[in-house]
C-alpha cells in the first residue's frame, strides 16, 4: 500500500466536512456554547468529505449527511489540519467520491486545535 | 480493607470480619477517611453512560469508529472513584473516534479532558483560563494520577 | 521433616524457612480482554489440559484491579462496572480432585493456585509453583495463537501468599503479639466490663524502583477459625504484591512476578516476629 501522501491538490482553505453525533457533541459552559468534543477529532485516519471535490460532483454538504439522521455536520479547513503537521489524502469510496482521511496522531492538543478551526455547517438542535 | 487477593477462601477456616464491617458502616459527616466509601451519588450515572459506551456497535460514529473496550471503561472508572468528591461536578462522557471514552469537564473557567484509551493508556487536558497567561497541559499519562489533583481541586471548590 | 529440593534459581539473599505456614500461593496475570474468546473455546482449551485437569467448574468473574498513585487510597465499597455488563463469559476453575493446583481463567486473567491440602502438606517453593504457571501460561498463548483469539498483553501481575498462622493455645487472639511487633496488646487504661476479644491489622507498602512506585504490597491479618475444629482459632495473614509490568510481554510479566515475590517474602519476614522465624525454621542466617 502506498504511504498517506498529503494531496496538495485540496488547497488550504479547502473545506473538510466531518459528522458529529449527538454525544460527541458537548456543552461548554465557559464558552456558553454547544461544540465538537476533542474526541470527535482522535481518529489516526479520520474521515471526511472534501468540499471542492462535492463541488465538482453537482454536491453539497448535504450528501455527507444523507442517510446520517440526527447527526450535526462540522467544518474545518485543510490548512489547519496541515498546521498540525497532518497529511489530508484523497481516498474516494464506491458512492462517496469526496471522501478523505486526516491522517496523523491527534494528540489532545491537536484535537483541541482542531475544535477550535471547526464551525458547524449543520446544528442538530437538542432533545 | 482488602487486599483483594485472588486467593480463592479455602474451606478449611471462616473469617471473622464483623470489627471491619461495622466500622465501615459507620457515619461521620465531618470528614472523609481513607477507609470510608463516601456517597457517591454520581458513580450510578457515570456507570449508565459507560456500559452505554462499552455495548456501541463498532462504525458507531458512521465512519471506523471501534466501541470502547471494557478495559478503558474500567480504567475510566478507577481513575474517577480515585480522584472525584462529592462536591465534584459530573464530567460530560463522550465515546471517542480513536475507540475509548473521554471525560471532560468545560465549566468555572475550567477545561479538564481526560482520552482514555486503555488501562494505563490515558492523556490529560487541562487548561486554567482564570490563571492569567496560562497555558494548555497536555501529557500522556499512566499509573499516577496526581497530575489530577488541581484540575479536580479547581472544579471542587471553585 | 521432609522438604522439597530447592531448585537452583531462589535468590540467596531472601529469608528461607523450612516450615512457613503457607496456606494457598497464587500467582495472577491480568490482560487486555481477549474479547473473542467466548465460552465456546474453552471447550477446546479443556481438551488440551485435560490429562492434568479432568475437573472443570463455572465461576463468577473477578473485576480488573489497578495500582495507581499518586492520590490518596479510596479504599471500601466501590461500584464496579462489571456488576452492569453482560458477563462476556464465566470465570472457569481447571482442578484435579485431592491436588493441590488449581488453573484459573477467564477473558481477561489467568491464575495459578497451590493450595495445601491436609495430606498434602508440603509446599513445593514459588519456583516450582512458577515454573508450571510459565508453562500453562505459555500452552494458553498457543491455544489463543492456533484459534486466532488474540494477543495476550499483560497489565497487572500478581503474587499472593494465604498464611494460617495457630499456636498449639486456644487463644491465640491474645497472643497476635507474640506473632507480629506491629501489636502490641498494650492498653493504656485497664478496661473495667470491655473484653479484648480479637483485632485485624492491615497495611499497605509501596514498592519502589529507583525511587519510583511500581507496586503494592498488601498485608491484613486477620482472625481466622478452622472449619474442621470450630474451636480452633488461627490467624490469616495475607500478603499481596501488584503491579504493572514495564511492558505488555509474558517476559516483562514474569519479571515482575520475581520482583513480587521477593516483596512477599521480605514483608513477610519484617511483620512477624523472630519468634516465629524460629518456630518455622528459619534457614537464611538472618536470625
Amino acid at each position: 500500500m502506498p504511504p498517506d501522501v498529503d494531496d496538495e491538490s485540496i488547497a488550504d482553505d479547502a473545506g473538510l466536512l466531518r459528522r458529529i453525533r449527538p454525544d460527541q457533541i458537548i456543552d461548554d459552559q465557559n464558552l456558553r456554547t454547544r461544540r465538537p468534543s476533542s474526541a470527535a477529532f482522535k481518529d489516526p485516519a479520520m474521515s471526511v468529505d472534501a468540499e471542492p471535490i462535492l463541488h465538482r460532483h453537482g454536491l453539497d454538504w448535504t450528501f455527507s449527511l444523507q442517510g446520517h439522521s440526527g447527526y450535526s455536520l462540522a467544518r474545518i479547513s485543510a490548512g489547519a489540519a496541515r498546521a498540525k503537521a497532518l497529511a489530508v489524502v484523497c481516498k474516494p469510496e464506491p458512492g462517496n467520491p469526496a471522501h478523505t482521511e486526516v491522517i496523523g496522531k491527534k494528540t489532545q492538543g491537536i484535537a483541541n486545535h482542531l475544535v477550535a478551526a471547526s464551525t458547524w455547517v449543520h446544528l442538530e438542535s437538542q432533545g | 480493607m482488602a487486599p483483594a487477593s485472588t486467593a480463592r477462601s479455602l474451606p478449611s477456616y471462616e473469617m471473622d470480619t464483623s470489627a471491619t464491617e461495622t466500622a465501615r458502616r459507620a457515619n461521620f459527616p465531618n470528614f472523609s477517611s481513607h477507609y470510608d466509601a463516601p456517597e457517591r451519588k454520581w458513580e450510578v450515572e457515570l456507570v449508565r453512560a459507560l456500559v452505554r459506551l462499552a455495548n456501541l456497535p463498532p462504525g458507531w460514529d458512521s465512519y471506523n469508529a471501534p466501541p470502547m473496550s471494557r478495559d478503558a471503561g474500567h480504567f475510566a472508572l478507577e481513575i474517577l472513584q480515585a480522584v472525584m468528591h462529592p462536591r465534584t461536578p459530573l464530567p460530560q462522557v463522550v465515546p471517542s473516534a480513536a475507540g475509548g471514552v473521554q471525560l471532560e469537564w468545560h465549566e468555572k473557567g475550567v477545561d479538564l479532558e481526560l482520552h482514555i484509551t486503555a488501562p494505563y493508556q490515558w492523556e490529560l487536558w487541562f487548561w486554567d483560563h482564570q490563571e492569567p497567561a496560562s497555558e494548555p497541559v497536555s501529557l500522556e499519562l499512566t499509573d499516577n494520577f496526581s497530575a489530577l489533583k488541581r484540575p479536580i481541586s479547581l472544579l471542587t471548590t471553585r | 521433616m521432609n522438604t522439597t529440593p530447592r531448585t537452583a534459581s531462589r535468590p540467596k539473599d531472601l529469608p528461607d524457612f523450612e516450615r512457613p505456614p503457607v496456606n494457598e500461593v497464587a500467582l495472577s496475570l491480568q490482560f487486555a480482554a481477549l474479547e473473542k474468546m467466548k465460552s465456546v473455546h474453552i471447550g477446546l482449551l479443556w481438551a488440551r489440559l485435560r490429562s492434568e485437569y479432568p475437573d472443570v467448574s463455572e465461576q463468577g468473574t473477578i473485576s480488573p484491579e489497578f495500582e495507581t498513585f499518586g492520590t490518596p487510597p479510596q479504599a471500601g465499597s466501590r461500584i464496579k462496572l462489571e456488576q452492569f455488563l453482560t458477563p462476556p463469559m464465566p470465570r472457569y476453575w481447571f482442578e484435579k480432585s485431592g491436588t493441590s493446583d488449581l488453573l484459573q481463567i477467564q477473558q481477561d486473567r489467568i491464575i495459578h493456585n497451590w493450595r495445601k491440602l491436609e495430606d498434602e502438606p508440603i509446599y513445593p517453593r514459588y519456583e516450582a509453583v512458577r515454573d508450571r504457571f510459565k508453562r500453562e501460561v505459555d500452552e494458553f498463548v498457543a491455544f489463543l495463537h492456533e484459534e486466532e483469539l488474540g494477543e495476550l498483553r499483560p497489565n497487572q501481575c500478581e503474587v499472593t501468599y494465604v498464611n494460617l498462622i495457630e499456636l498449639a493455645d486456644e487463644s491465640v487472639h491474645d497472643r497476635l503479639s507474640e506473632i507480629t511487633s506491629l501489636w502490641t496488646h498494650r492498653f493504656s487504661e485497664e478496661l473495667v466490663e470491655i473484653e479484648f476479644e480479637n483485632v485485624s491489622i492491615g497495611l499497605r507498602f509501596k514498592m519502589l524502583e529507583s525511587g519510583k512506585p511500581q507496586g503494592r504490597v498488601h498485608v491484613a491479618f486477620q482472625p481466622a477459625v478452622l472449619k474442621s475444629d470450630p474451636s480452633k482459632e488461627a490467624i490469616k495473614l495475607d500478603i499481596t504484591a501488584r503491579g504493572r509490568p514495564k511492558e505488555e510481554t509474558l517476559d516483562s510479566a514474569f519479571a515482575f512476578l520475581d520482583v513480587a515475590r521477593r516483596a512477599v517474602v521480605k514483608t513477610f519476614a519484617a511483620v512477624t516476629t523472630p519468634s516465629m522465624h524460629a518456630m518455622w525454621g528459619r534457614t537464611d542466617g538472618t536470625r
